[in-house]
């Protein structure tokens, strides 16, 4: 048997995974924790597994998975945070790089947004319900349907923390230390899944040059001037990010230098496949804006990512990656765009 | 758990998978088996989804306490997957022309269809031929000693099992009208039409071969897996005016070949009014052109156009062969022959021993 265990990262859905874990296994024997986010690492997951039972911890399940779960009207969690503590979860707790964290977060706030409104979910907030954890486990083994007492809930629950490893003072001074720019890559990956953002609105989503990697180097960021010297090749990539369902408009912002214009570039959409292609050829040395139009299917289970390739041999020349926009084409937001211009 | 069988689409495989099934019932709970993709997907042309995705698919739908794969397009991920897990499986190996008699057998598809459906299995089951956890049944073998099989199959994916139990599964999986014995009482092909025959031979001997221990041969594409432009229910099997513009002729059969390099040669006719106009023959993968050339025929009759071609892991729908006329004022009438595919270097091919065998011989040790 599977319970389904969706979140950001962080500490409150690894409390959450622990609970349901413990409470099947109190109620049913022997149960795996397994980290899936496909159907295919939910495969391979029980294939290593010896237990028949499993928690399934998926902290951003695709398309596809999504699908599934829906479909099976099975009941899950779904472990709600603000996607700034579970940043600074992964970042003071785990150590995980800035840029990496971002990824994770905005990965997980748009494939798990995509199933809170669901009938099936349980949908749990750190700072409301894991303080009253007897109340929140009770929940969760109601929920997933795991028969176990009250008696033995208070004994388990009592048995588990009640917060991660640092308290929201130190993720606050954490915060206020981060270089602005560093601020800026956080604000404008994760804003539209900050509280108060309406999942109805056009949503923008800024990603800055830091989430974006050379190429050839993809240990280096893509910060400031990428020499373009060389053979025909993908300059820059990334940032390797789920974004929601629906159709995106993608604004690319690009400083070329004068060696580098009257020269053909390519600026490509992928989520697995090209979804979004367009060939530039810059005039002059300045900014130029590359406008794109993509659609994330429900059932896209590959992350998206941004490439701009030069297509000849170059012998001089630069490109700085200014940054990306993203809005969510909403149908109503469409609506209103073809009104404005046809007034 | 999960007990996975990977098999060519015919009575063999599915006997395999209904031994399994009822092992693996026998250890409690729900079991579920199911194939993947049925015989509908692999007899259409849409590429079929990975093993693993449908596997997670059944385990979140079904819920089983067992779950019997029987995979029939066996691909990479579940390669891989069975590799590093270690978890036993079976492979079922029949002669393939006598999968297509049990495809034709249970449905009205047509020989070439049911061909290309096994063709599409043949290359993806090669590569498990050489996983140390895989238990290899041949046919043949089981036909002769049912018992002695499940047995086999028993302790290889170790599930306890009594003498009575194996012949209870036997006399069981009999009546439900599948035991192992050959369809159409043993007499294979031959109530094929010619033509039919030389389509199975040509697309699944090299495999059938392959599957006995021998090298694999070449391979002849017959006119039947092809289509015709614009009517792609007719067959190539007459003359094909090239008047009317620059444009595909012929197409297919979307096949699937084992990864390597391969040459790919053509036979083609022209009449007489066709000659000195130009034509492209060329092969695609994954909409991809793999390799392409064009000529001039120059006097009427037989000619041959040759490409030579890589392929990587299989994926998409498989290889397609196209035949193109580039002239817009052609004229005239052309054959289509065959299309025979020389494997020229196989990754994967033979197996670690037989290629070490070369290496010893040839170093003289």
């Amino acid at each position: 048997m599977f319970f389904f265990v969706v979140g950001l990262p962080g500490y409150f859905s690894e409390w959450c995974d622990t609970v349901a874990t413990r409470f099947a296994e109190r109620a049913l024997g022997p149960t795996a924790t397994i980290h899936a986010n496909t159907l295919e690492e939910l495969s391979l997951g029980v294939m290593k597994s010896d237990a028949r039972h499993a928690v399934i911890s998926a902290r951003q399940p695709r398309g596809s998975l999504r699908r599934t779960l829906v479909e099976t009207g099975r009941g899950f969690v779904a472990a709600l945070d603000d996607p700034r503590i579970a940043l600074a979860d992964l970042i003071l707790g785990r150590g995980t790089e800035l840029a990496g964290a971002i990824r994770a977060v905005a990965g997980s706030c748009a494939a798990v947004t995509a199933l809170v409104s669901s009938t099936q979910s349980l949908a749990l907030q750190r700072d409301r319900h894991w303080s009253r954890r007897e109340t929140t486990a009770s929940a969760i083994a109601q929920h997933l349907q795991i028969p176990v007492s009250g008696s033995e809930v208070a004994v388990l629950a009592g048995s588990l923390p009640t917060s991660g490893a640092f308290d929201l003072h130190d993720a606050t001074a954490w915060w206020n230390g981060l270089p602005a720019s560093d601020r800026d890559t956080v604000t404008g990956a994760l804003a539209p899944y900050l509280e108060g953002a309406q999942s109805s609105e056009i949503r923008s989503i800024t990603w800055t040059p830091d989430l974006f990697v050379l190429a050839d180097r993809p240990d280096q960021r893509a910060v400031g001037a990428v020499d373009i010297t060389g053979r025909a090749r993908c300059l820059v990539q990334g940032p390797h990010i789920i974004l929601p369902a629906g159709r995106w408009g993608l604004s690319l912002k690009l400083l070329f230098s004068r060696e580098a214009a009257d020269r053909e570039f390519t600026v490509e959409v992928l989520a697995g496949a090209q979804l979004a292609s367009r060939r530039i050829r810059p005039p002059a040395e300045h900014i130029m804006e590359v406008h794109l139009v993509f659609v994330v299917d429900e059932l896209n289970d590959d992350l998206i990512d941004i490439r701009l390739s030069n297509e000849r041999p170059a012998f001089d020349g630069a490109v700085t990656l200014i940054g990306a926009t993203l809005v969510h084409q909403t149908e109503a937001a469409i609506m209103q765009a073809a009104i404005e211009a046809a007034s | 758990m999960i007990f996975f069988s990977v098999g060519l689409p015919g009575r063999f495989a599915e006997w395999c998978d209904g031994v399994i099934a009822r092992l693996a019932g026998s250890l409690g709970g729900p079991t579920v088996a199911r194939q993947w993709p049925s015989l509908d997907e692999m007899l259409g042309y849409h590429p079929v989804g990975r093993v693993l995705d449908q596997v997670g698919l059944f385990l979140m739908r079904d819920a089983p306490e067992q779950l019997v794969i029987g995979a029939r397009q066996p691909d990479e991920r579940l390669l891989a997957a069975l590799a590093a897990t270690g978890i036993p499986f079976i492979v079922a190996l029949d002669d393939p022309r006598g999968a297509v008699v049990d495809i034709l057998e249970k449905t009205r598809v047509e020989p070439a269809a049911a061909t290309r459906a096994v063709a599409n299995s043949c290359p993806f089951i090669m590569r498990y031929l050489t996983i140390p956890n895989a238990l290899t049944l041949h046919a043949k073998n089981a036909r002769s000693n049912p018992s002695g099989t499940v047995s086999a199959i028993a302790g290889h994916l170790r599930i306890p099992i009594t003498e009575s139990q194996v012949a209870e599964i036997v006399e069981g999986l009999a009546q439900a009208g599948l035991a192992p014995v050959e369809t159409n009482g043993g007499a294979g092909t031959q109530f094929l039409p010619e033509r039919s025959r030389k389509t199975l031979d040509g697309a699944l001997a090299p495999y059938g071969a392959f599957f006995a221990g021998a090298n694999m041969s070449q391979f002849v594409w017959t006119r039947d897996l092809f289509a015709i432009v614009g009517d792609p229910i007719k067959k190539p099997a007459h003359l094909i005016d090239v008047s009317g513009g620059a444009r595909c002729l012929i197409y297919g059969p979307y096949i699937h070949l084992p990864p390597g390099s391969w040459n790919a040669r053509l036979v083609l006719g022209f009449s007489r009014e066709a000659t000195g106009h130009i034509f492209l023959v060329d092969a695609c993968c994954c909409d991809q052109q793999l390799a392409a050339t064009s000529f001039r025929p120059d006097s009427t009759g037989i000619q041959t156009a040759e490409i030579s071609f890589s392929l990587g892991e299989k994926t998409g729908q498989g290889v397609e062969v196209r035949v193109m006329v580039l002239d817009e004022h052609a004229k005239g009438q052309l054959a289509f022959g065959h299309v025979t595919l020389t494997p020229l270097a196989l990754e994967h091919f033979d197996g670690a021993t037989q290629a070490r065998d070369n290496f010893e011989a040839v170093l003289d040790l």
